[in-house]
């Protein structure tokens, strides 16, 4: 694999904006399912597709807080998620430096 | 948007760019608008107060009008915070919130324990003169110790200057006696909180 290959895990456009939304946190931090929802304006179902490709590739990480007795799903970026989105962005860098010369 | 679009590297990039940058505006605190709010409460109220109590011989204290201005910029301070820092904070939980929780916890235990010493001073015996340099120059202590502290928490520095120049103007305001600690409120107390409002600014600028 050459070192500018965008990782086809990433490389969609709903993943891109749900991984680059999640790398806005601070480590040790989760964000809710629905402001998630909310900010990236998609259908739970469209967001729960997604999020589980994502976290099939062990990229996002799911907890259940529990607030007011009542469990609310909420995720993450893991370190592999915050690392593979790093690569991609240099690759993505890569390649437009290559295609202006 | 289809489920797997394909995507040219150039959209990428700057779908990119258009999500962090959305992402950044909707989760994390505006802090220029909370700095503005509050350097506006100083400078008006503070400044306000100075001017009712401006030529006194002796002083006597603030008239009610300079309170209230000073009092309703406070309340006004007070909502934009809790507007802006709610909007933003809505759906994060874990170390943020925790730490927040306790940071927010922490501005009105200092403000009532300032208020009490106030009273208890009042209470045996403290003359205007004295109550008027510890009610201007008290709260520019919590605000500069809690600014500094939390600014280690969240590796601020220009929170952590802002705290530190705080603590500076309420110990040299407090010299220049009761009178002379509310015009270092308004233009040097108030005055350093716009100067972060427009640090922050330029510092996110993208």
């Amino acid at each position: 694999m050459s070192d500018a290959e965008l990782d086809p895990v990433i490389h969609a456009p709903v993943r891109l904006r749900i991984t680059v939304t999640l790398s806005t946190l601070r480590e040790g931090d989760y964000l809710s399912f629905s402001r998630l929802q909310q900010l990236l304006d998609l259908t739970p179902g469209n967001l729960i597709t997604h999020l589980r490709k994502l976290e099939e590739a062990g990229y996002v990480a799911s907890v259940k807080p529990v607030s007011d007795g009542q469990a609310r799903t909420a995720v993450y970026l893991t370190h592999a998620g915050r690392a593979a989105l790093e690569r991609y962005t240099a690759a993505l860098r890569q390649l437009l430096d290559q295609a202006t010369p | 948007m289809a489920d797997d679009d394909l995507l040219g590297t150039r959209q990428a990039a700057e779908l990119l760019q258009r999500t962090a940058d959305h992402a950044r505006q909707r989760l994390v605190v505006n802090q220029p608008l909370i700095y503005g709010a509050w350097g506006a409460a100083w400078l008006i109220g503070c400044g306000a107060m100075w001017l009712s109590v401006l030529g006194q011989h002796p002083f006597r204290g603030a008239a009610g009008w300079a309170s209230a201005v000073l009092g309703a910029g406070i309340a006004l301070a007070i909502v934009a915070t809790a507007i802006t820092t709610g909007r933003a904070a809505r759906g994060i939980g874990g170390v943020s919130a925790r730490q927040g929780m306790m940071y927010g916890l922490s501005w009105p235990a200092g403000f009532a324990a300032l208020f009490t010493l106030v009273g208890a001073a009042t209470h045996f015996g403290a003359s205007p003169a004295v109550l008027g340099v510890l009610g201007a120059a008290g709260p520019l202590v919590v605000v500069g110790l809690i600014y500094m502290v939390a600014a280690g928490m969240w590796l601020d520095w220009i929170m952590f200057w802002l705290g530190g120049w705080e603590l500076l103007v309420a110990a040299v305001g407090a010299w220049t006696g009761p009178v002379g600690v509310l015009l270092m409120d308004a233009v040097a107390g108030g005055g350093g909180f716009l100067a972060a409002a427009a640090l922050v600014a330029w510092r996110n600028r993208s």
